[in-house]
């Protein structure tokens, strides 16, 4: 929980948006921008529909504010309309406009060029593993292994129980292990610890 | 700490991106929250407006309301048992007059 005048609460950010507060929704959206892709990213299974879809459910979070009716719990609330947002993409299988984030190289730091590389890499195997599970079993193993959420929070966010977001993740920790495969783990593991 | 924990962090966005995306959201919830200033600054401007029309509504809102407890309540007229007729606000000669079944003495009607 935030506390402070550096640091605000999603409640007290909350009550300045809806009084049209811009500064207090670029902090939210900064705050919120990641979790809201990775359960896009869970839900779709793919970086540039995930940023698309992450970007319109901040957007219509925004507009639609005074809906939130406990702002402290305004992570759920969000999660909710980011996985809403992208059951809809994959159901209507929309066509993009403009170019996606993804097809935007990413440009490496100079001397950084080795590690962009390595991490666009280690990026593609742990997506295709993630691939190999279901959408749940990704949204559960990236709130918890990504983004740091206990089973309390994840149970409350997917409407499961805390019992089933353990079984959840411990099956799909199992099926990435098995699709990384213990060489790919190492180098991962490896390679993060050198970074 | 959680020692079967996945590293899953180069799925996290970098910051170059989150802030791409950031201010791509911004820009498209520009018009929203522009429109919320703009309708928070107009409610605190029209409310000193309406402050005395409100005020004047009130107080004869409050005047009606204790014209009719008095006429109508038991306890603030004397703790009598109020009838049917008196709740209903018919003065008392005539109700009297209406429950006795007897035509109206015109010399009584006179005196009310």
């Amino acid at each position: 929980m935030q506390t402070g005048r550096e640091d605000p609460a999603d409640d007290e950010l909350i009550a300045r948006i809806r009084g049209g507060d811009v500064a207090a929704a670029d902090v939210l959206v900064r705050r919120y921008l990641p979790l809201a892709y990775t359960i896009a990213l869970a839900v779709l299974g793919s970086r540039m529909d995930a940023d698309d879809v992450c970007q319109d459910a901040l957007v219509r979070a925004l507009e639609k504010i005074d809906d939130c009716r406990s702002p402290s719990r305004f992570r759920f609330w969000l999660a909710q309309i980011v996985r809403n947002h992208a059951r809809n993409a994959l159901a209507r299988r929309r066509v993009r406009s403009g170019p996606a984030l993804d097809e935007v190289e990413e440009r490496p730091a100079p001397g950084h060029t080795g590690e962009v590389t390595e991490r666009r890499e280690l990026r593609e195997v742990l997506l295709a593993a993630l691939g190999q599970l279901t959408p749940v079993q990704r949204e559960v193993v990236l709130l918890k292994d990504l983004e740091g959420w206990d089973h309390h929070a994840i149970a409350a966010a997917i409407g499961v129980s805390v019992g089933m977001s353990r079984q959840h993740l411990f099956v799909a920790r199992g099926a990435m292990r098995e699709a990384l495969g213990p060489e790919a783990l190492r180098d991962h593991t490896e390679g993060h610890r050198h970074g | 700490m959680d020692d079967d924990r996945l590293d899953l962090s180069p799925l996290r966005p970098d910051p170059e991106r989150v802030e791409r995306s950031a201010r791509a959201v911004l820009a498209r919830a520009r018009g929203t929250l522009d429109g919320r200033q703009r309708m928070r600054a107009s409610v605190w401007r029209e409310l000193p407006a309406w402050e005395r029309p409100l005020l004047a509504t009130a107080a004869v809102a409050a005047l009606l309301s204790i014209v009719v407890l008095l006429r109508v309540h038991p306890l603030v007229r004397g703790a009598q048992v109020a009838t049917l007729s008196e709740q209903a606000g018919v003065p008392a000669p005539i109700a009297r007059w209406v429950e006795s079944g007897e035509p109206a003495d015109p010399s009584s009607l006179l005196d009310w």
